[in-house]
């Protein structure tokens, strides 16, 4: 492969020439990216997965580089708003904070999410938050970074970063020139699929070609594949997004529902994010299912990849933007591009993209539906929604008995997932026969150390200022 | 709130899938409230041959508090780092399936890669000399793997060549000494109910009546309880899988006990060679629609070394898979399940697959239907991707006779077809997140038979000669300097019976290959 060609000047247009011009080679094919197109748009603030420490290291970015450079804020989960009517001055009270990490320990064979599943039943009320050091941490804004030890109660978390779009952008920029990527700034006009493979016509009626094309530019996917709209599993549009100084500091971002609405306020550093998701207005017509979730039904074919707002459009409260382009590369690092590609490799790459996507679409689906079992009324709109039949039966069976499926693909551990659906209130039914080899006071004895191993480690962390 | 509902559970069978299983529930199940009854017969005899192994049974032997050197006694096991399959894909090809990696990833990129990329451009030695867990089968050495995930000595993984009839003796005896109840007898009719159709009892010979609220089936290829009675429906594989019946023999040893299985292709089928610390034991699987039985019996005459210490023993079998392992109140476990020849030694892996999923999904309530479900969704899925990979060893082959041009010409799979066109095209290997056979199995068929891809990793191809010659070309030079330091397998097996072998500190995982994984 000579050269590979990237369209677009968002995030997932650098984080692919980043992502190519790192890959080891002694005579590297050469990068260019096709600036001249109108941005998606990308929200202003990140705050990613841990594994997109993943992606740091791939491009060589030590975490120091990447906080002095992104001026990258520590975080360590979500926090979800557990009352209907979210306002965010209401304060930290009556929240779950849904960490990176582990709550509580298991105690031998017995799981500690059974555990917690029997003190449920036996009306044993503990604060989730205050069984996982990430959870009380962040709800007291203390942070310490995890520990290598794995004995430590410091190794029960992960962390990941929040921090300003544009920030990241200029920090692969640099990268991207450092590395000899070629920018070229002439307007696109179109993305031809010509007999020999795809072209970009710039608006000068030249053209240009590539190896390997990545495009991140909706607009001009339009002409090209299908998008799968999942409107009839998450109903919502984007309905408004604002930006203000930051009014607090903030470990986790923020998540509430109301009527149908949900939103999510990200912090970075004196900056703050809400973006607001409802319904839309009136129906929308086939033209305007770009605004929903959606994908495209082809990610990748012969010498072309769709990345980023091209690929993939996700309103979801677990995961951003930078996560989804992440997992594509991702993939795409074991089934690389070559010249030319083979349909087999095209074919698993888009099936184990276009998986592990509608876990996350499922995932996000999860929060809402059992949101609005909580409180009913809430987001009355998912009641008639459609559901994955792998979703409903990852349901079902946590519902039945607190355990869930094995599916392939899945990004969010699952680990994460039985802690998200806890936290948001499901109450299994039953509890594994296990847990009664302990009494009821053993128990509450095994609750009270570990709430005061929590509460004693978090003390000792210093204020996130 | 719930306890369980579950108060009786009777297991039928005791082959190693029933004392396993009833092991485990011994362990994990058993309270004063729950009672583990195991039914067996001694006139229905088990398959119990010498059984090969992989490393996830150091992790069930763990997790029953099995001490390793106690148990390798009592089973007369010997260590086993892999196989060794020699005139599978042609008539002269030799290769190791190791449970270890080969070579190691460079800047993210796998090690086969690398290999292949110089393989084009010089003489370099071929792919198994890569793997520490091979060059030590091939020179017959042993050492426990290391801790430290650093050192190339923890990129291996081990298992055991057993006496499946004396594991599951000592299983029985550990059973029984955790509360299971075990009943001579044999059943002679059940009872279902009429409502539900659950089985209600087991009816022995002796007219005692075994009433149950769970049962497990481990009555081996009958499925006396899921088939018979509950009628569920085998799905056959042998369209793809065409061996059909197996002779066994055990034999005196002759030389050395080496660490690994042999598998040797033979005109119709194959031949396996298991080393005990006693015995060899010997077998010859094939399709009788190739070779009649007496062709088979004197292959596996001329394939055995050793004196044979008895009449060759023959055995039927189908490849498949009951539709549903769980049906009703009843699980299967082990052959009344289903079954794969044991070319891979998955035989005893399936097995305590069943029992962990049962483990994990035994019900809690009077509602089993989503228990069953997952259960079923997942043994299928692990039976389905070892059989994939089962089969791709017959498919990928040169040979000559009539059986080899079949099972090399025959259609496979969709998920298999699929699997060897990725690698076709470029060298990668589809991988899942849950499955027993991971990309250095994979690696080491499609090399070992002659399935090379049309292509590599492109960033490969940009890599200079002489930064990538050097890189491959010294690995198996250092890793054969590291085991001629290592004792041979007899005489770790020796100082294991003399008491002087050094416990292994590394604690097992559910992994094939080493520490890294």
């Amino acid at each position: 492969m000579k050269s590979i060609g990237i369209i677009g000047n968002d995030m997932a247009a650098w984080m692919a020439a980043a992502f190519f011009a790192v890959q080891p080679a002694s005579h590297r094919p050469s990068i260019s990216i096709f600036t001249g197109v109108s941005s998606a748009g990308d929200s202003l603030i990140q705050n990613p997965m841990p594994d997109f420490s993943g992606f740091l290291s791939l491009i060589g970015v030590s975490d120091q580089q990447f906080i002095s450079a992104c001026a990258a804020t520590p975080t360590l989960g979500t926090c979800y708003h557990n009352f209907p009517h979210y306002e965010p001055t209401l304060g930290p009270d009556n929240c779950f904070y849904h960490s990176w990490g582990e709550y509580g320990s298991p105690l031998g064979a017995i799981e500690f999410h059974q555990l917690n599943i029997r003190a449920m039943h036996e009306s044993m009320a503990y604060d989730l938050n205050d069984l996982s050091v990430a959870a009380l941490a962040a709800q007291k804004n203390r942070f310490m970074p995890p520990s290598q030890d794995p004995r430590s109660i410091r190794a029960t978390y992960e962390t990941s970063y929040s921090f300003q779009t544009k920030n990241y952008i200029q920090l692969l920029q640099q990268i991207c020139r450092s590395l000899a990527v070629q920018e070229d700034s002439r307007p696109v006009e179109k993305l031809l699929n010509h007999s020999e493979g795809y072209v970009i016509e710039f608006a000068s009626g030249e053209h240009a070609g590539a190896d390997f094309l990545v495009n991140t530019c909706p607009v001009l996917r339009h002409q090209i594949t299908p998008y799968n709209s999942w409107q009839e599993f998450i109903p919502f549009t984007q309905v408004t997004r604002k930006n203000t100084a930051q009014a607090q500091q903030r470990l986790v971002s923020d998540v509430g529902f109301d009527h149908n609405l949900w939103r999510i306020t990200r912090y970075a550093t004196a900056l703050q994010e809400t973006t607001c998701y409802g319904l839309p207005d009136e129906s929308v017509g086939e033209e305007s299912a770009d605004l929903f979730s959606g994908c495209v039904a082809n990610p990748r074919a012969h010498q072309l990849l769709h990345l980023g707002r091209a690929l993939i459009n996700l309103h979801s409260p677990l995961v951003c933007e930078v996560d989804l382009i992440w997992v594509a590369l991702r993939i795409l690092q074991q089934f690389y591009p070559a010249c030319p590609d083979g349909p087999s490799v095209v074919s698993e790459y888009n099936q184990r993209l276009i998986a592990a996507y509608e876990n996350l679409r499922d995932l996000s689906q999860a929060v809402f539906i059992q949101t609005e079992r909580k409180f009913p009324g809430t987001l009355t709109v998912i009641n008639h929604c459609k559901i994955s039949s792998p979703l409903q039966h990852k349901l079902d069976l946590f519902a039945h008995r607190g355990k869930l499926p094995a599916y392939e693909n899945e990004v969010y551990k699952r680990q994460w997932q039985l802690w998200l659906l806890l936290g948001l209130g499901v109450v299994p039914s039953n509890v594994e026969s296990i847990t009664f080899h302990l009494s009821q006071a053993e128990m509450r004895n095994v609750f009270d150390r570990i709430k005061a191993a929590v509460t004693a480690e978090v003390e000792t962390w210093p204020s996130v200022k | 709130m719930n306890k369980s509902t579950i108060k009786k559970i009777v297991i039928l069978g005791g082959g190693t899938a029933g004392w396993m299983t009833a092991a485990a529930l011994s362990r994990f199940v058993k309270t004063e409230a729950t009672e583990i009854i195991l039914v067996e017969s001694a006139a229905i005899g088990t398959v119990g041959v010498g059984e090969a192994t992989i490393p996830h049974i150091r992790v069930f032997n763990d997790m029953l508090g099995i001490d390793e050197d106690e148990f390798m006694r009592s089973t007369r096991a010997t260590y086993k780092l892999g196989i060794r399959f020699d005139g599978w894909g042609s008539e002269s090809s030799d290769y190791f399936h190791p449970f270890g990696d080969h070579g190691f990833p460079i800047k993210g990129i796998p090690f086969h890669h690398y290999w292949l990329r110089a393989r084009k451009l010089a003489e370099v030695e071929t792919f198994d000399r890569y793997s520490l867990a091979n060059v030590m089968a091939a020179s017959e050495r042993f050492i426990y793997p290391s801790a430290n995930q650093n050192s190339v000595e923890s990129t291996f993984s081990y298992a055991y060549h057993l006496d499946a009839g004396a594991y599951a003796r000592f299983l029985r005896d550990y059973s029984e000494a955790c509360g299971v109840q075990r009943i001579e007898g044999e059943v002679v009719s059940v009872t279902l109910n009429q409502d539900t159709g659950f089985i209600q009892s087991l009816n022995l010979g002796d007219g005692k009546i075994l009433a149950g609220d769970f049962f497990i089936d481990c009555s081996g290829f009958r499925a006396r309880l899921l088939g018979q009675e509950l009628k569920v429906p085998f799905t056959s594989w042998n369209r793809w899988l065409p061996c059909d019946r197996a002779f066994a023999m055990p034999s005196e040893l002759t030389a050395d006990i080496r660490p690994y299985t042999r598998s040797s292709a033979k005109s119709a089928g194959w031949c396996w060679q298991i080393p005990l610390q006693h015995r060899m034991g010997n077998g010859h699987v094939f399709c009788s629609s190739f070779c009649t039985d007496q062709q088979a019996v004197d292959i596996l005459l001329t394939h055995v070394q050793g004196k044979p210490l008895a009449d060759p023993r023959r055995i039927d079998f189908e490849a498949g898979m009951r539709y549903h392992a769980w049906e009703k109140n009843c699980v299967a476990i082990g052959l009344a399940s289903g079954f794969l020849e044991p070319l891979e030694s998955t035989s005893i892996y399936l097995i305590q697959v069943g029992i962990y999923k049962l483990l994990e999904l035994l019900p809690i309530s009077s509602d089993f239907e989503l228990d069953a479900k997952e259960f079923n969704r997942m043994v299928s899925d692990e039976y389905e991707k070892i059989r994939d990979f089962i089969i791709l060893h017959y498919h990928l082959n040169n040979r000559a006779e009539g059986f080899w041009q079949q099972t090399a010409t025959m259609n496979i799979p969709d998920s298999l077809q699929h699997k060897m066109e990725v690698f076709k095209e470029s060298a990668s290997v589809v991988e899942y997140d849950a499955g027993l056979f991971m990309p250095p199995s994979w690696l080491a068929v499609y090399f070992g038979q002659g399935l090379f891809p049309e292509k590599i990793d492109s960033r490969i191809e940009q890599i200079s000669t002489h930064e990538l010659l050097p890189l491959v070309q010294k690995i198996p030079e250092h890793l054969r300097h590291l085991v001629k330091k290592m004792p041979s397998h007899t005489a770790a097996l020796h100082a294991l019976s003399s008491g002087k072998m050094a416990t292994n500190s590394v604690k097992p995982r559910m992994s094939l290959y080493g520490g890294a994984r």
